[in-house]
């Protein structure tokens, strides 16, 4: 529990005790059916639960339409399955079937034939999990992207490449992105007129649903800050994400747009003043896409004896052409720190330069130190 | 209750299940939806008659070999699994309804831990608990995940199959207590001596009730409440009726209309007809041979 304001927040690590929700469970008794819901914490290592009731109506509308043909479940949590299947028995009326695509299933050489029967239209799924599925099918040669109509993802930030990725893999679908996290549920869906209005945050930006309340706790100066939720399971839950909310009326009606910038302290890292923001630090390294074949950044505050300055490490996989060079490193390092953006108007060299940062360090490495769900930046606490 | 009322309801509980028997043949014959069965039997399927002992049998293979799609007599919110035995990969349908006329055990507990081999079998018990007011805690792929939640949900109930019983009776010390298990049901196709007696040595307190059943045909056959464990006399669940087959070997029709329907079925499961007497009002006892 963090106390900001006078106002008490749950954050995941109460959830990771106990089993919040459970109190309203009543066995044999009938009323709206409840739902587990966890992580196994893939970012902070312990696994949160808890109970949640069914999600109204207004919460799935957007994702009724994907029952209207042949839906894949790729998820990592089988308790999510299981409320997606008892909502799509209990709500489908016409022919339409659900087929969860578990990690055996996936894994096995029977994949494409399981594929192809059943035939699916649409996809719902976890971005990671949908690659890997994608790579399987493409190494059977399996083309039946051509059949699907609507992908939603959820659960984690969707890279450029992976878009690109999916869109090339079933050009005929539309692709969607829910703002959900497991705790939460769903907090905010798409919107066409955003998209349009903003195009280079797609897949960032939503309209929070109806039933959700959400507020930004402890802005700054550009008004971003945690995500925080109120549902009837979690009453002020800071999601750890970062983001910003603002009101404007959008043509399909909506008053309020959220902008979601990622997981405090790796999609988003704040570090002495500046800003890492995964989307930026993405777009250096796609300008350095000959060079660096894969990286991984750490970003740590250091005390000296009287101030705290900001440090960098990246860990890359660097290419043929990058040994090759003489002073390989060093061009790196000078090339990220000139074309990172860390804060609205200054580079990572404007803060070298203005001793906020140390200078940075490179690390060549064969393999990253990371392991499981890509992380591509990470803070480290000292 | 007299010996004549027991008759009574035998007779009572064949008739009904005979009728719904001829109910399923008339579905198969009239249907528009599929030629499945006409194909499998090899001959128009009007002509087959009523009497389910000399339908040509279906087996597994005739599922597993014949198009998912062109076998499906119902279309409308299917839950589809993918069922692997005997180095087969299929699909199998079910609905919401067939899957409440299911028998998986008495539910006289509150907070069961589903856990099967396949995470369909395990989600297809969980939509049949939900059925019956329950909170099912669905088995995640990570063994100790599925632990550490089972011990926040202070469970009392196990439903499982063989594998995962194994897995729980090797694991489940450092998570929750033995006394707290109060019931699991066994749902597999065969019951191991050995397992039971370590799970009523490991969950003292626990009834355990085994289930005999196929993924692809569902619950068909229950533990007689009359036989001892050492006797393990089964009868047909409730939505399934039984004969052996000459090879005796089990074949069940399902009585709830399934997307693909199972009329004459040989699980192969090997059995052997017993005379038992019983108040069960079953068309059939039997024991599983090994």
């Amino acid at each position: 529990m963090k106390t900001i304001h006078k106002t008490h927040y749950l954050t995941k690590e109460d959830l990771q005790q106990g089993l919040h929700g459970i109190e309203r469970y009543r066995a044999h008794t009938q009323g709206p059916p409840l739902f587990f819901r966890m992580t196994s914490g893939t970012s902070r290592g312990v696994m949160t639960m808890l109970v949640v009731g069914h999600p109204d109506k207004k919460q799935y509308e957007h994702y009724e339409n994907l029952f209207d043909g042949p839906l894949v479940i790729v998820h990592p949590k089988h308790c999510t399955v299981m409320q997606w299947i008892h909502h799509f028995v209990e709500h489908t009326e016409g022919e339409s079937r659900i087929m969860f695509l578990d990690r055996k299933t996936r894994e096995s050489h029977a994949l494409s034939h399981i594929f192809e029967t059943f035939g699916p239209r649409n996809i719902y799924g976890f971005p990671a999990l949908l690659d890997a599925l994608l790579n399987q099918l493409t190494r059977a040669h399996v083309q039946l992207g051509a059949g699907i109509r609507k992908i939603h993802l959820t659960g984690e930030r969707i890279s450029k490449a992976l878009l690109k990725k999916f869109e090339s893999w079933a050009p005929q679908s539309s692709i969607a992105v829910v703002y959900a996290t497991a705790e939460a549920r769903v907090i905010a869906t798409p919107c066409p007129h955003l998209e349009k209005r903003y195009p280079d945050l797609r897949f960032q930006i939503f309209h929070p649903v109806d039933s959700t309340c959400i507020e930004i706790v402890t802005p700054d100066e550009h008004g971003m800050g945690e995500i925080a939720v109120s549902t009837p399971e979690l009453p002020h839950y800071l999601t750890g994400d970062a983001g910003t909310l603002t009101e404007e009326l959008c043509s399909c009606g909506a008053r309020f747009t959220l902008c979601v910038h990622g997981r405090i302290n790796f999609d988003v890292i704040s570090c002495v003043g500046a800003l890492f923001l995964l989307s930026e630090v993405e777009l250096v390294f796609s300008l350095l896409g000959m060079y660096v074949s894969d990286y991984y950044v750490e970003v740590k505050e250091v005390y000296d004896t009287r101030k705290t300055y900001g440090t960098v490490t990246f860990y890359i996989v660097p290419t043929d052409a990058l040994r090759a060079l003489k002073d390989g490193d060093t061009f790196v390092l000078t090339y990220i720190a000139r074309h990172l953006q860390v804060t609205k108007t200054r580079t990572l060299e404007d803060l070298i330069a203005a001793d906020i940062f140390l200078h940075p360090e490179v690390a060549f490495v064969f393999s990253l130190p990371i392991s499981g769900k890509k992380v591509r930046m990470k803070k480290i606490e000292v | 209750m007299g010996a004549d009322q027991h008759n009574q309801g035998d007779r009572l509980a064949a008739n009904t299940k005979h009728y719904r028997v001829r109910e399923r043949l008339e579905d198969i014959t009239t249907s528009l939806s599929s030629r499945f069965y006409p194909d499998i039997w090899g001959c128009d399927a009007r002509m087959v008659t009523s009497d389910i002992e000399h339908t040509p049998p279906l087996n597994r293979r005739d599922i597993a070999t014949y198009p998912f799609n062109d076998r499906l007599y119902l279309q409308k919110g299917l839950f589809v699994k993918v069922v692997r035995a005997n180095n087969e990969t299929f699909l199998v349908a079910r609905t919401k309804y067939d899957i409440s006329e299911e028998d998986f055990g008495p539910t006289l507990y509150s907070r069961p831990l589903v856990i099967f081999d396949s995470p369909h079998e395990s989600l297809e018990k969980g939509l049949w608990l939900y059925g019956k007011n329950l909170l099912p805690l669905i088995a995640e792929d990570n063994v100790t995940v599925t632990l550490l939640a089972a011990s926040r949900f202070k469970i009392d109930a196990l439903l499982c199959d063989n594998i995962s019983l194994g897995g729980i009776l090797r694991e489940q010390n450092r998570y929750f207590s033995n006394d707290s298990i109060i019931q699991i049901s066994l749902i597999d196709a065969n019951f191991d001596a050995q397992l039971f007696s370590e799970t009523t040595r490991h969950f003292p307190r626990a009834h355990i009730t085994p289930i005999l059943a196929l993924p692809e045909a569902g619950a068909v056959g229950c533990l007689c409440t009359q036989s001892t464990i050492e006797n393990r006399v089964f009868h047909s669940t409730k939505d399934v009726y039984a004969t052996i087959s000459p090879q005796n070997t089990l074949v069940v029709t399902r009585l709830s209309l399934l997307p693909t329907p199972l009329y004459g079925y040989d699980t192969e499961i090997r059995v052997q007809r017993r005379d038992h007497i019983c108040s069960c009002a079953s068309e059939i006892s039997f024991s599983l041979r090994s």
